[in-house]
């Protein structure tokens, strides 16, 4: 990541000006500044200020826009640093620049940040507010922030908390009147569908009679990948609720999440593990489907590519495997627009309205 | 008006001809006060630079303190090296311009001071060939203007005429202009005992902006605006004054004037009249003010209804600006802790002529918002029929933003297709800044309009009529508020964008303050 910074210790510099200027060195260095949004993230663990920082790198390779990252250093000492800057995709030896604003807020500062956001908001182009922590109505800068966004982006929860999450995510559909998205849920986006596109019409009948579905997931550190566990968790789920089951129990143990799903006339046991893989990319690895009728489907991520190879069998019928390609959030479009343009999906609304029925142990 | 006819002199070209300031002395009554320094030296100066002042020129500077004219030179000196907006000060420049700057002390009413004066300007005309030509500047508390004119009258200073080409005599007068309607009656019947209209320059600073004056060209020079420019296209227009600063030290001003004497009933009028008026005949004062004038009378008065549901005041309370804490209105210096002036007017407004009927226009103006704006958006309609729904909702409507101050330029948003298999729409940008394409600097507001003045062109100020226009709109108002008193102040903080209400006035008819 290039950048031309003007970082400021202390003080409140009119960070308008210190843009202007930025702009005008960049300039002369054949730079042109794009935006077509402002996105405004936040977040306060460190590990997910490196994802969000991740995540922006992404975001600016197909949408360059305003970045304003917020990062919550609450039990810190201090009240409030501004850096400002640019970013440059490099990787591309783009000439296109992008607005760059940190604001490192400190225990005494959290009140002053709303004052430096909301004059450096892009006027007539979306906001899009990436929210890193559990949403909380509490929470006065996100109340402020969410009231300006158009589009309402959470990075998602951690396991423990995802009945809440659930809970409270569903409550804000009727409160906030902005798209709301998750950023799990998007990226899972390629597995749903390819389940959805090679599970068609034909399969309906066996789908209705599935009784046992192992996932497995990829569970080594990731850049961009906060919650792996979730994102396989939200694909058992979507899957579930598209079958209109609905969930019995729930274990999670050191190794392993279990379901038991009850549909209109038998159970469904699940099954998520986890595998360290960390030679390999990707969340899901793979996902495989039976019942005792003799149906069976399996789709296995191909080693470190971007492929799902499947392989569907019936009682009466063995097809040939073949192989579907998973789109790379890294470099995605399509996942970018399911990010920024796409409005809440049905599908997700309906998937949260399942995960609210686990039980928290 | 001013001119050299092009038959006196064969070296004369025509198309290279501008319009140039008449020789004339400027007399500053009230120089050692903050816009002398701040506005109008800095702006005498960079006409100087540039070569615009008369060659026959020179300065009074009229004041009540003591000071010699090397003690006034030296600090206009340093105003100008503060507040010029072309920096470091050029030392040439300064030591000739400074030449012809000068200092006389005075009560404004006393006649000795007056007669004085004229003897000075006497010695002044022969020394510098400025051939009796005034201008008289009154950067002086309003209450001033009458005694200073009717002195400058009784000596022989000012005469009442219309079309000289020597000896002539103008003045130039700050707002406020009165303080509601009948003190601007009051004023202009005093003033025009001594001065015709032609001779009175009622200063605006806003309409001598770069971005104001472009305004005129913009919509009368492109007529693929000027087609839409109606209520068949146009949905609804947003005029935005917003200061991220306070009342500072004018706490005193502020509890006679509020925003709406301030700056709604004269800075932005102007603008709304910019935006609404009909092509001039021609570019002439006469012809354009005549079109502004009109737009003001046909604003629709505010019954008793309209004044409570279609204006909107606020008071700002303590709050951040910049993440700096700030201090609510009523804690500020020389104002009543108890103080009902309002720092914030919202309105809605209605033309009713064929080209505005059903527009709604609404304007707003505040101090202590989050930032320094001064912009006029216009919305256009939204696309017929649901063709591009952008998943269900309507997509977002083209706006034409006229940003005067600051960056300083146009923007127009239109919606774009995301590059993709799908159809997604993404709002963009076309832009234009005046800084990117014309590099230096525009003139700052204050050099055209003293120019012009001395030009004799009186174009880009305000005229009587449209004034009092403007103070019979506003008047039931300021009666409205005075009689009733706010319950709710300060009923925004600093750093917000104005008080809830302000937000219903919009979303009422379903539409949304640009978050600017």
């Amino acid at each position: 990541m290039a950048s031309d910074t003007a970082a400021i210790e202390s003080g409140f510099p009119i960070i308008a000006d210190e843009l202007a200027k930025i702009r005008e060195q960049q300039k002369n260095e054949g730079r042109v500044f794009a935006n077509l949004f402002t996105l405004i993230l936040y977040a306060q663990e460190q590990s997910k200020i490196e994802t969000l920082r991740n995540i922006v790198q992404s975001v600016i390779k197909k949408f360059p826009c305003r970045i304003i990252f917020i990062e919550g250093h609450l039990n810190e000492d201090f009240d409030i640093k501004i850096d400002v800057s640019s970013i440059v995709d490099t990787n591309n030896d783009s000439y296109i620049a992008c607005d760059s604003i940190t604001i490192f807020v400190g225990k005494h500062g959290l009140q002053r940040v709303p004052s430096l956001v909301l004059p450096t908001i892009l006027p007539d182009l979306p906001v899009h507010l990436f929210w890193g922590d559990e949403p909380s109505k509490d929470d006065a800068l996100f109340s402020l922030l969410e009231k300006i966004a158009n589009r309402l982006i959470f990075l998602g929860p951690e396991a423990e908390g995802l009945q809440a999450f659930s809970t409270k995510t569903l409550q804000s559909f009727d409160t906030h009147p902005c798209a709301i998205l998750d950023f799990d849920w998007a990226l899972i986006g390629g597995w749903r569908d390819v389940l959805s596109s090679c599970l068609s019409e034909t399969f309906v009948e066996e789908l209705n009679k599935i009784e046992s579905i192992h996932l497995i997931y990829n569970s080594s550190s990731n850049a961009m990948i906060a919650h792996p566990d979730i994102c396989a968790i939200y694909l058992l789920f979507w899957l579930a609720s598209r079958m209109g089951w609905t969930l019995k129990n729930n274990q999670l143990t050191n190794q392993s999440f279990e379901f038991v799903f009850q549909s209109s006339d038998h159970t469904i046991n699940a099954v998520i593990t986890s595998k360290e893989l960390p030679s390999l990319g990707g969340i899901v690895q793979s996902v495989e489907l039976a019942n005792s009728n003799g149906f069976h489907a399996l789709f296995c991520r191909q080693n470190n590519q971007a492929k799902v190879r499947i392989q569907i069998t019936t009682q009466d019928q063995c097809e040939l495997p073949y192989t579907l390609f998973l789109p790379d959030p890294r470099r995605g479009l399509t996942f970018m627009k399911e990010i920024f343009y796409l409005p809440t999906s049905q599908h997700y609304k309906q998937m949260l309205q399942l995960l609210t029925q686990l039980k928290t142990t | 008006m001013s001119h050299l006819p092009t038959d006196l002199s064969p070296l004369l070209d025509p198309s290279r001809m501008k319009k140039s300031a008449d020789p004339c002395i400027l007399v500053i009554f009230g120089a050692t006060g903050d816009l002398t320094a701040r506005k109008l030296f800095p702006a005498l100066y960079n006409l100087a630079r540039e070569g615009q002042l008369p060659g026959h020129f020179a300065c009074v500077a009229f004041a009540r303190r003591d000071k010699t004219n090397e003690q006034f030179r030296n600090e206009m000196k340093e105003a100008v090296s503060k507040y010029s907006r072309v920096k470091p000060i050029d030392e040439d420049v300064w030591n000739t311009f400074s030449e012809q700057i000068f200092y006389h002390k005075s009560e404004f009413h006393e006649d000795e001071g007056y007669d004085s004066l004229k003897a000075q300007l006497h010695q002044l005309d022969t020394r510098f060939g400025t051939n009796g030509n005034r201008v008289f500047y009154l950067s002086t508390q309003p209450s001033f203007f009458p005694i200073i004119v009717e002195k400058l009258s009784a000596h022989g200073l000012i005469t009442k005429s219309e079309f000289e080409i020597n000896n002539w005599s103008r003045v130039i007068i700050e707002k406020p202009f009165g303080h509601d309607y009948s003190s601007a009656m009051q004023l202009q019947t005093e003033i025009t005992q001594h001065l015709t209209e032609e001779q009175i320059f009622r200063i605006d600073h806003y309409l001598g902006k770069e971005t104001v004056q472009n305004l005129l060209v913009f919509r009368f020079g492109n007529p693929i605006f000027e087609s839409l420019w109606n209520n068949n296209h146009i949905d609804h227009v947003q005029i935005t004054v917003s200061e991220e600063i306070g009342i500072g030290t004018r706490g005193k001003f502020w509890e006679e004037a509020g925003m709406l004497r301030d700056i709604v009933q004269n800075h932005m009028m102007q603008l709304t009249s910019l935006v609404a008026m009909e092509p001039p005949t021609n570019l002439k004062a006469k012809a354009i003010r005549d079109e502004k004038v009109k737009v003001v009378e046909s604003i629709r008065h505010f019954d008793n209804e309209a004044l409570t549901r279609s204006i909107v005041r606020g008071q700002y309370g303590p709050g951040f600006i910049n993440g700096e804490e700030v201090k609510g209105y009523r804690q500020e210096d020389n104002v009543d802790p108890h103080s009902n002036i309002e720092t914030f007017v919202a309105l809605e407004l209605y033309i009713d002529n064929w080209r505005w009927a059903g527009v709604p226009f609404y304007l707003r103006a505040g101090k202590r918002l989050p930032k320094r704006v001064t912009e006029i958006a216009i919305t256009f309609k939204s696309a017929p029929g649901y063709l591009f729904q952008n998943h269900g909702k309507k997509i977002d409507s083209n706006i034409l933003v006229i940003r005067i101050q600051p960056d300083e330029g146009i923007s127009l948003k239109m919606n774009c297709k995301v590059p993709g298999l799908s159809t997604s729409i993404q709002p963009v940008n076309m832009d234009f800044r005046y800084g990117s394409y014309f590099g230096a600097t525009p003139p700052e507001a204050y050099e055209r309009l003293i120019c012009d003045c001395m030009a004799g062109d009186n174009t880009l100020f305000a005229r009587a009529d449209e004034l009092l226009a403007s103070w019979r709109l506003f008047d039931p108002v300021l009666k409205q508020w005075q009689n009733t008193k706010p319950k709710d102040f300060p009923n925004y903080n600093s750093g917000s964008w104005g008080p809830e209400e302000a937000d219903r006035l919009l979303e009422r008819e379903g539409r949304k303050w640009r978050l600017i």
